[in-house]
């Protein structure tokens, strides 16, 4: 017999404690057929896949949320979770079936989640992973009984094993017909009433969706305090604030600690369940090497000093890879684009704007998104190493007292240390952090790592004007320059703390998970997804400016320019077309070639002083005066306001040179030998000075030199408010670390 | 009342009860630190804070700050 009817898609959401085996088990239900988003509003991942139940009225669409202890939400990952169960994400319906993922080796504060998904009413079905580490640790879970306790499905899954995955299917698509109660949880009656009274004042101030979730949410309002961020969208209804504060004043004459006893209630329960369904095997039976290996692999990794110095060489590995392994494909990827496919359409293309909006502006900003891609990758390739083996955890416990003193969290370390390369990736590094304001205060300082991109500058002033040192004394200078960045992003993530992201004091309540080989499919998967994330969201604004780039550095055209070269252009190229050889050893052609090229250097000078962001810092000079930079200097900075790798070359083409870049000889002569012009009151005196070249250096310290970063913040902050403030005072500081080191050094006489 | 903070490492104790501020108290308690359970203090971490203890099979950090809310016997 053939089916007539379709099978229905139901929404199954995947619920469940961090490290529990959650994400394999959504990967052997989904497969490959899976997608990941955000949820509108915030950065938490929003990952979901199809899979077929094998029922004939059922398939199912599964969402996998994010890892949590509970529905009170403390994080933004923990919110979504709670949103998407409630049913209260805009555009997504409330599940029909909730999988509790419960791991059997620490049962008890898994069934906590798993006692509070019971409370919602809805099918649930249980899958209880881990079964064999628990028996491992001596403990046999008895999934029958488990089952009666509940009274929803218990299923175990072992996926290394294949085992269960089927079996859970098939209770999936049995699970919408078995309508059930909400799990009530004995509370004083003192804590109900209030409830029922306060889920009615939240239906009619329409502020749930429906009346189990007014009870859901009332529930919570009166067991967990005002206090919890997640509950500001009630604490704001008047009506509602004032029951609660009425409530919790009653309450605390009642002398009744509602927190506590709600808790206390799930644990109360649980400890019914344990005793009747987990049974300890004689010791001879335990297998204590799992737990052995892990304990003693922390012994040396969290070891005082030993701990210490693995956690440098893993650290030094992941940023020398960082900076070193993703070079050569950024080369690649910059030759590829830049070179070899800007000559191919320049060899197929008549000349005109269409092929210069093509080659300096898409095919530029195309290599503008995908050169970050291998740094990308690499940092999410070892976040995900670190976070599957659970040394992330040690990390953050290792670095947490540093990281404290400035307010910071210990999981803020990698994410900085990351901003050394680049602070793109960094910046998307920096969602391993819950707390919110840890995570925007570690964001909104990470530019201040000094990243590969300011080296080119810090290089070429160095090695033009700080020559004469001495080899040790210039490694030491570089040092100073990335020691200052360093320090003062600490300074600021200091001061936000203290300021615009106080919130009450942080906390570091974190799971140590047994060390686990990193599943390759997870890592593989994750590395993959998180890039193209940043293609869509990052890549199509670092694209659009890319080519807004290229409009102020090549617009307005100027006809007088244009005119005033043509001639003198078309008399050279004449006169090389006539000479008798075109032979490169021939000093007349070699002559005639290198005025031509000279010719079009001075052509494109021109153009760039011309240009909009050439006119732009001819206007701002002022500004610069103080910091002793002259007009080139000025555009070379207005210019690395789209990206800072855009100094050195600006620099080139503002010295008539051509594309230029750090190791350029001639530059760094050119710089030198640059003089004032009669007329200033310092005429005939060198205008780049090792002072000014000083501060140059500082301004690049501190300057929010990089539209793609300002995308990004804008991206992971979902405002534009965070970006703009990165800006200016990221500016403001550098300008004014500028000025400082410029007019000190003339005080003091340099 | 000694609190998670006065137990040596090795040592262990029985939360007798928690104090603190409501968020920082929910959470110790749902992660399973209830009254009558049984802790194991493992390590300090390198530079003193924070502490990694042992509760109901299964390892957890937290800060002296934390652990200052937990009492014990």
């Amino acid at each position: 017999m053939t089916n007539l009817t379709e099978p229905r898609e139901i929404l199954v959401t995947l619920a469940g404690n961090p490290n529990v085996g959650k994400t394999t088990l959504f990967n052997a239900l989904t497969g490959l057929r899976q997608k990941v988003a955000n949820y509108p509003g915030v950065t938490v991942e929003r990952k979901e896949g199809r899979c077929d139940l094998g029922s004939d009225q059922y398939t199912a669409r599964i969402i996998d949320l994010p890892g949590t202890y509970s529905l009170v939400a403390r994080s933004p990952d923990e919110l979504v979770a709670r949103q998407v169960v409630l049913g209260e994400v805009p555009g997504l319906a409330a599940p029909e079936v909730i999988v509790a993922v419960a791991d059997a080796s620490n049962l008890d504060r898994n069934l906590y989640l798993v006692t509070q998904l019971l409370e919602l009413g809805k099918p649930t079905v249980v899958a209880l992973t881990m079964a064999d580490v628990a028996v491992e640790m001596g403990l046999l879970v008895n999934a029958t009984k488990l089952q009666e306790q509940l009274g929803v499905p218990v299923i175990v899954v072992c996926i290394p094993a294949h085992r269960g995955v089927d079996e859970l299917k098939v209770a999936i698509a049995a699970a919408p017909l078995r309508t059930r109660q909400p799990l009530k949880l004995p509370l004083p009656p003192i804590l109900d009433e209030k409830s029922h009274e306060l889920a009615q004042i939240l239906l009619d101030e329409k502020l749930a969706a429906s009346m189990v979730a007014a009870q859901y949410h009332a529930h919570m309002l009166i067991t967990t305090g005002p206090d919890l961020e997640a509950t500001d969208i009630y604490n704001r209804n008047p009506r509602v604030q004032a029951y609660l504060t009425e409530a919790m004043a009653e309450l605390q004459e009642l002398g009744v600690d509602a927190i506590s006893a709600e808790v206390e209630a799930h644990y109360t329960l649980i400890g019914n369940i344990i005793a009747e369904t987990v049974t300890a095997l004689p010791s001879g039976q335990i297998n204590t090497r799992r737990r052995n290996v892990s304990d003693r692999l922390d012994r040396i990794l969290t070891h005082k000093i030993g701990g210490l110095l693995i956690f440098a060489g893993l650290m030094a590995l992941v940023f020398w890879s960082i900076f070193r392994w993703a070079k050569p494909v950024m080369d690649l990827i910059d030759k590829g684009i830049n070179t070899e496919l800007a000559k191919w359409i320049t060899d197929h293309m008549a000349e005109g704007s269409l092929r210069d909006l093509l080659i300096k502006g898409v095919v530029a900003g195309v290599g503008n998104v995908i050169i970050f891609l291998p740094q990308i990758m690499i940092l999410f390739f070892f976040i995900a190493i670190l976070e599957e083996s659970g040394y992330m955890s040690r990390a953050a416990f290792l670095m947490d007292r540093i990281m404290s003193k400035v307010g910071l969290h210990g999981k803020s370390f990698i994410p900085l240390l990351s901003g050394y390369a680049c602070a793109v990736p960094a910046i998307l590094g920096t969602r391993v952090i819950e707390n919110k304001r840890d995570r925007l205060a570690t964001i909104m300082v990470l530019p201040l790592m000094s990243c590969s991109a300011r080296l080119p500058v810090y290089n070429l002033m160095i090695a033009a004007f700080f020559a004469v040192w001495a080899p040790w004394q210039q490694a030491l200078l570089m040092l100073g320059l990335y020691a200052l960045g360093t320090g003062s992003a600490f300074g600021m993530a200091w001061l936000f703390k203290r300021t615009l992201l106080k919130g009450p004091p942080p906390t570091f309540i974190l799971e140590m998970p047994p060390y686990r080989w990193p599943a390759p499919r997870t890592v593989i998967s994750g590395v993959v997804h998180k890039s193209w994330q940043f293609l869509i969201r990052a890549g199509t604004v670092i694209f659009a400016l890319s080519v807004l780039m290229w409009v102020a550095t090549s617009y307005p055209k100027s006809s007088a320019i244009s005119d005033h070269y043509a001639a003198p252009l078309q008399t050279l190229t004449q006169q090389i077309a006539a000479l008798p050889t075109t032979d490169p050893a021939d000093a007349q052609y070699l002559s005639f070639q290198e005025q031509l090229t000279t010719l079009a250097n001075e052509q494109a000078q021109a153009e760039l002083a011309n240009s909009y962001a050439g006119r732009l810092g001819k206007t701002l000079q002022p500004v610069f005066t103080p910091l002793g930079f002259d007009w080139k200097l000025t555009v070379s900075v207005t210019g690395a306001f789209f990206a800072r790798e855009m100094a050195v070359g600006t620099l080139g083409i503002i010295y008539a040179l051509g594309e230029a870049d750090e190791n350029s000889q001639p530059l760094q002569q050119a710089m030198q030998k640059d003089v004032w012009p009669a007329g200033h009151p310092h005429a005939g005196q060198p205008i780049v000075t090792p002072l000014v070249a000083l501060a140059f250096m500082v301004f690049f310290v501190f300057c929010m030199q990089c539209l793609s970063t300002l995308a990004v913040v804008k991206r992971e902050t979902q405002s534009w408010g965070w970006p703009v403030l990165m800006f200016v005072y990221m500016t403001t500081m550098a300008w004014l670390a500028g000025v400082l080191v410029y007019q000190g050094g003339h005080w003091l006489g340099w | 009342m000694p609190t998670l903070n006065d137990l040596a490492i090795g040592a262990t104790g029985t939360v007798v009860k928690l104090t603190g501020e409501a968020g920082v108290k929910r959470r110790l308690l749902e992660m399973g630190l209830t009254p009558a359970t049984k802790l194991e203090l493992i390590r300090r971490a390198p530079l003193g804070d924070p502490l990694e203890i042992k509760v109901r099979n299964f390892h957890l950090s937290l800060r002296r700050d934390e652990a200052a809310c937990i009492e014990i016997v």
